[in-house]
């Protein structure tokens, strides 16, 4: 039994290892992107839906909800981050009842670079929206003597962020591989769709941690007086073209 | 627990590809179709809007209108009620007024066909009564009452004045006849042959005539004149008289029902 999909080689040429991690990554992202653009491809604006691009608002709709109710300001700009967050985290975590499926989620280096990715994230938002200085000017806060613990707070949450996902996917799948060997029938049945509620758990928390790292990034540029809204209310809900 | 780096820059990569790609083949798309039909939305709303207002605008002068129109009927109905109202009185009062005149009329005439009735009721009467007289007497009557009844006739013709009597007696000269319904007997011939020659003269040629069929009484008849003493003559007089009274009351209850 492996206990990280990294574990798992199907190529290797130096220093690249194609390993089952970045398979089924890939063919996440694959399935990802051809449903959505094969729901996408044949949208409609009028009052009819189908069922897919019911379910793909229903979808978008949530997320921009959460970031909303979390984060209390326009969620446009963090749709596409959170989102693909959330969605790619659920997905890797609901794919794993899959028989031969190893979710991407499970390995370390995934919850890794996702949480890096998050780390990155939360200062490029901050420093979009509040400038280099505002933003660098929350490590020195309350005291310039708290810049130390604020960078590792910084780094600890990232890895908190990685290892959480990381052991719960990865604990999910082991014991559900312990148990099919202890109590083969009914059991580990049970234990995956324990697996599904807590795969969607896991990519609900990522996703709010992260928008709630974000949100406390750009929290005091909202917090000040003269602040204007980074979009009018026209341009809310629409992504433009970059 | 281990951490392969070329996983870990792989997988950021990946991330941040699929980032882009769901960018651009799910979040745009989705949010501007969300974005499109709620501006489709809040455009039919608007649309809905005007229109209801416009709506309410029509309806509204549709309810104006209709109140105009029901106040015009009002106005109608009150008109022709006032109308009718005025036209039936006027006819009420024409039928009333033709009704008086025709009871009018009627009264009266029933009152002329009563007033005919009494009247001839009255002549009826009088006519009884006369003839009853009349017949009483001629029962009672003989020589000695006609002999009475000459007596009248004296004074009657010497009640006469000068003129008349001198107009008598130039007529009597043309001849005289006395007619009696019994015969005289020859003391009262004489005695009437010298009354009369004292009244009217004496060349005047008198003639003593029996009639049995005339009244009981005595007539004298000369050219041009008559006088007489009958009991018929009486009886008519005095019909006459009663007839005349009859008739004046009979006007006065007439014109007390035509001033009722």
């Amino acid at each position: 039994m492996t206990i990280s999909p990294d574990q798992t080689v199907w190529f290797e040429f130096g220093f690249i290892r194609i390993s089952s991690t970045l398979l089924f990554t890939w063919l996440v992202m694959a399935l990802l992107v051809l449903l959505a653009r094969w729901i996408t491809h044949r949208l409609a604006a009028d009052a009819t839906l189908s069922p897919w691009q019911n379910l793909l608002e229903v979808l978008v709709e949530g997320i921009q909800g959460q970031i909303r109710d979390i984060a209390r300001r326009d969620s446009v700009p963090y749709l596409p981050f959170v989102g693909t967050l959330f969605v790619f985290i659920a997905t890797c975590n609901l794919l794993a009842i899959v028989p031969g499926f190893e979710p991407p989620t499970g390995s370390l280096s995934t919850t890794t670079a996702l949480a890096l990715c998050v780390l990155v994230a939360v200062p490029l938002f901050g420093i979009r929206r509040r400038g280099w200085r505002a933003y660098l000017r929350d490590y020195l806060e309350p005291t310039p003597i708290m810049l130390p613990l604020n960078l590792v707070g910084e780094l600890a949450r990232t890895l908190a962020l990685a290892v959480r996902l990381y052991g719960n996917v990865m604990s999910g799948a082991v014991v559900g591989a312990i148990l099919l060997i202890i109590t083969p029938l009914f059991f580990p049945v049970l234990m995956h769709a324990l697996e599904l509620l807590t795969g969607i758990i896991q990519a609900y928390i990522f996703a709010v941690l992260a928008t709630v790292y974000l949100a406390a990034a750009t929290a005091a540029h909202d917090l000040s007086p003269h602040a204007s809204s980074p979009s009018s209310s026209e341009d809310e809900g629409r992504i433009h073209e970059p | 627990m281990q951490i392969d780096w070329f996983t870990v820059v792989a997988q950021i990569v990946n991330f941040l590809l699929l980032v882009w790609l769901l960018k651009r083949f799910l979040y745009r798309p989705v949010l501007n179709a969300m974005a499109a039909r709620r501006q489709k939305i809040a455009a039919a709303l608007e649309e809905a809007q005007a229109k209801t207002q416009q709506a309410e605008v029509a309806a509204q002068a549709c309810r104006e209108r209709q109140a105009a129109l029901e106040a015009q009927r009002e106005a109608w109905l009150a008109e022709a009620r006032q109308d009718v109202a005025a036209r039936r009185e006027e006819w009420l009062s024409a039928a009333w007024r033709e009704v008086e005149v025709q009871r009018a009329d009627w009264l009266a005439a029933w009152r002329r066909e009563q007033a005919e009735g009494q009247r001839a009721l009255q002549r009826e009467a009088v006519h009884r009564l006369i003839e009853a007289l009349r017949h009483a007497l001629r029962e009672l009557a003989d020589a000695d009452l006609e002999r009475r009844m000459l007596e009248p006739l004296l004074t009657r013709l010497r009640a006469l004045d000068t003129g008349e009597r001198t107009a008598l007696a130039q007529a009597a000269l043309g001849g005289c006849t006395v007619t009696t319904a019994f015969p005289l007997d020859t003391a009262l011939q004489q005695y009437w042959r010298t009354v009369l020659h004292s009244l009217l003269g004496t060349e005047t040629p008198f003639g003593f005539h029996h009639d049995p069929n005339a009244a009981c009484g005595i007539t004298l008849e000369m050219p041009g004149h008559r006088l007489a003493w009958t009991l018929d003559s009486y009886l008519d007089g005095f019909g006459e008289a009663l007839t005349q009274v009859l008739n004046a009351q009979a006007a006065v209850v007439a014109n007390d029902h035509a001033r009722s």
